[in-house]
């Protein structure tokens, strides 16, 4: 069939987005019932929603790519080696071990007859015969649509590395994943804070009080709008980072708000404050009275299922929604350190005089579960989806009466029932510094102890990353290729470190992209300056 | 009337019952590497399908799925929830392809022509009329046409079958921006595919 030109049906504008929903099952009941009102007056959103349909048969008669033919020889030597181990169980059992024949194909032909034949792949035929028959100005019409919305060609399909420096003057950089080339860099003021990626869009935080949306694609700005009066002479009101929620970006202050924003425009969706907050700032600010210092820093970790977990005095969760709190930390004297959410249970750090308990909270209603109590002071946690992991550090006088490390470990849970699973102590040289889970490998950044000194001067400049396996606590790899004394930190396999004395702005951050199988670097960016914590979207 | 069960493969006159999957996965968890094979011949040709539309390049797809095997065998003991095996399974294959996408700089695909030429043995159905062909081709041009994300989203939801939920779970994002993916991504199929239409004369 020879076709040269045809036009698009373009759905009313009003009604797109929602006919592309699947099913319209992401639709409210009322905006459902509406759409199939007007589906059975417009005839053209008609025609999309067939569209649409014959689209999603054609999905499931996808071409049907040549599987593997049978067992590959690295898989089958591995399968064999654990078969010499599981002999003597094997046989001892007696029972016949079942082994189906192969199945080489995905599909029989009666079921790819079958799939051809689909009442809808006959009504996509018919819509495809209509659209045929339209006209070439609808066609140049929808290519225009799509450059100026940047729909196509925008992305290059590989996600981009997002950061903010902390040096003045900041500046929002986006990396290519691939080589680790800037894809645009946008003037900030200084930001303090992880970014966040949502909608199509990259949200800086920053210390004049803003929130500035920037499009992922090109760097331009979107919008950006005022949650607190930012860091001056006399106050110090600014964002502290993100959680995303639908089409919400939600944000804590240091004045002891909470935003949550549009996502797309900026508009104020919901806001609260939190009253705790406002008897700490007075105690605090008492004499003078002329510099609104306000520590109540309200940090958001976590959204989970609707539900938003943050630090502000205490433990706080909120309803994602409409900002309502659901329950807050009964008891806010003690504080807490760092903490998480996982299967459905709130882990925090309490940070009494030792630091060396977790409490284990439900979710759900903040009632104290149990307790994980350790041997030393609790420095990070971080959570997978089965297994909690802790790094512990014990301290120290050393001669000249600086607190240093002892040892470091790091502790493996399973967060079903707390049972520890693996545990790793540092060598006596060692300092486990900082870790990170990623791309499903647990990277440790290893320092050399040199004895005699105080915590800081200890670290060699010679660092080694370790990537460990999380389910077993084993050693997949080392690089000992940076030198530094930052936190590390990982997205995907892209990792940050901090370069020279960590000083503003005398520092230069390095972020490298490693080889996930082993560790080897495949490029690296500097910039002066450190930056806030890396993301990748 | 056509068979709507699948039929025995034991000897004639017998029939029995495949093993559920939950027990495979239990069974190869525990190192029943019999219980893995036969996960392997469950998933390879749907996964070899999915990785190799992912990437848009069938060989490549092929080595992908037997990484894919090799970690999820390593990786069992640590799975806890055999029930969810599925989308643990597809969340490593998803993660190996975007890993391979990203290291060997496989974004740009092949051209057109080289594509045309080079790929029509690699499909089992071929025997089809032409004009089927070309569309199962046209498919897999469009898709190579989108993001990454978005072709993931809408391979795992119309392709594999999850839900929107376990794909968010997948790709660790929400499951509003996995609705998001899938709706942008209709939009733009929609869109290539009539236009791949119109150019149909070449």
């Amino acid at each position: 069939m020879k076709i040269s030109r045809q036009i698009i049906d373009e759905p009313c504008p009003q009604w797109q987005h929602s006919l592309a929903a699947i099913d319209q099952v992401d639709l409210s009941p009322e905006r459902r019932v509406a759409l199939r009102q007007h589906l059975v007056e417009c005839p053209q959103c008609q025609a999309v929603d067939n569209a649409y349909r014959s689209m999603d048969v054609l999905f499931t008669s996808l071409p049907v790519y040549r599987a593997l033919d049978g067992v590959p020889a690295r898989l089958q030597e591995l399968l064999e080696v654990t078969d010499k181990g599981n002999m003597l169980v094997q046989n001892e059992t007696l029972l016949p071990q079942h082994q189906p024949a192969p199945r080489r194909r995905a599909l029989s032909q009666g079921q790819i007859e079958g799939r051809r034949s689909h009442p809808l792949m006959k009504t996509f035929n018919q819509v495809a015969i209509i659209l045929v028959l339209c006209t070439i100005l609808g066609g140049f019409l929808v290519l225009e649509h799509v450059r100026q919305n940047g729909t196509i060609g925008s992305s290059n399909g590989a996600p981009s590395v997002y950061m903010a420096t902390i040096a003045r003057p900041s500046m929002g950089i986006a990396l290519n994943t691939i080589d680790g080339t800037p894809n645009w860099q946008t003037p900030l003021s200084m930001s303090l804070v992880s970014p966040v990626v949502s909608q199509g869009n990259v949200y800086f935080a920053s210390e004049d009080g803003n929130i500035y949306a920037i499009r992922t694609s090109n760097g331009k700005s979107l919008w950006h709008t005022r949650v607190g009066s930012g860091m001056g002479v006399t106050s110090y009101d600014i964002p502290s980072g993100f959680v995303v929620y639908e089409n919400q970006i939600i944000t804590g202050t240091s004045g002891g708000d909470v935003y949550a924003l549009n996502a797309l425009t900026g508009s104020l969706t919901w806001k609260t404050h939190v009253a705790a907050c406002d008897a700490k700032a007075l105690s605090t600010s008492g004499g003078s009275g002329t510099f609104q210092f306000n520590p109540c820093y309200v940090s958001l970790k976590q959204q989970v299922d609707g539900v938003i977990y943050g630090d502000a005095a205490g433990l706080y969760a909120w309803n994602a929604s409409t900002g309502k709190v659901i329950w807050y930390g009964k008891d806010t004297s003690l504080g807490y350190l760092p903490f998480l959410v996982a299967s459905h249970a709130v882990y925090a750090a309490v940070a009494d005089k030792t630091g060396r308990t977790i409490d284990v909270l439900d979710s759900r209603d903040g009632h104290y579960i149990r307790a994980i109590h350790m041997s030393a002071a609790v420095k990070a946690i971080r959570a997978d989806t089965n297994t909690l992991y802790v790094l512990s550090v014990k301290t120290g006088r050393a001669a000249d009466k600086t607190v240093v490390d002892v040892s470091d470990q790091l502790h493996a849970y399973k967060l079903s029932d707390g049972t520890q699973l693996w545990q790793k102590t540092s060598a006596s040289d060692q300092v486990f510094d900082s870790f990170t889970l990623a791309g499903g490998h647990l990277y440790v950044l290893i320092n050399l102890r040199t004895p005699g000194y105080g915590d800081i001067a200890s670290r060699s400049p010679e660092d080694t990353v370790y990537a460990f396996n999380p389910a077993n606590g084993s050693q997949l790899w080392k690089s000992q290729q940076f030198s530094g004394l930052g936190e590390i930190f990982a997205a995907d396999t892209i990792i940050g470190l901090a370069q020279s004395n960590g000083v503003v702005p005398n520092s230069k951050e390095v972020i490298y992209d490693l080889q996930p199988d082993d560790g080897s670097v495949i490029w690296h960016f500097s910039l002066n300056g450190l930056v806030a914590r890396v993301i990748v979207g | 009337m056509q068979h709507l069960l699948p039929q025995s493969e034991g000897p004639p006159g017998t029939f029995s019952l495949p093993d559920s999957e939950d027990d495979c996965v239990n069974r190869a968890r525990q190192g029943d590497s019999a219980a893995f094979t036969e996960l392997f011949h469950r998933y390879n040709a749907p996964l070899c399908t999915y990785l190799s539309n992912l990437v848009g390049n069938s060989d490549v797809g092929r080595d992908l799925a037997q990484e894919t095997f090799i970690h999820a065998w390593k990786g069992l003991p640590g799975l806890t929830d055999e029930l969810r095996f599925k989308a643990w399974f597809y969340r490593i294959a998803t993660n190996i392809a975007r890993s391979h996408l990203r290291h060997e700089r496989i974004i740009r695909w092949l051209p057109w022509g080289e594509s045309l030429q080079g790929r029509e043995t690699e499909f089992l159905h071929m025997d089809g009329p032409e004009r089927q062909t070309e569309e199962m081709e046209r498919i897999r041009q469009v898709l190579d046409k989108l993001g990454s994300r978005v072709r993931t989203c809408l391979l795992l939801q119309l392709y594999v079958g999850f839900s929107q939920r376990e794909i968010a779970t997948i790709l660790s994002i929400s499951e509003k921006s996995v609705s998001a993916y899938v709706s942008r991504g209709r939009e733009q199929f929609r869109h290539l595919y009539s236009e791949g239409k119109g150019d149909s004369s070449l």
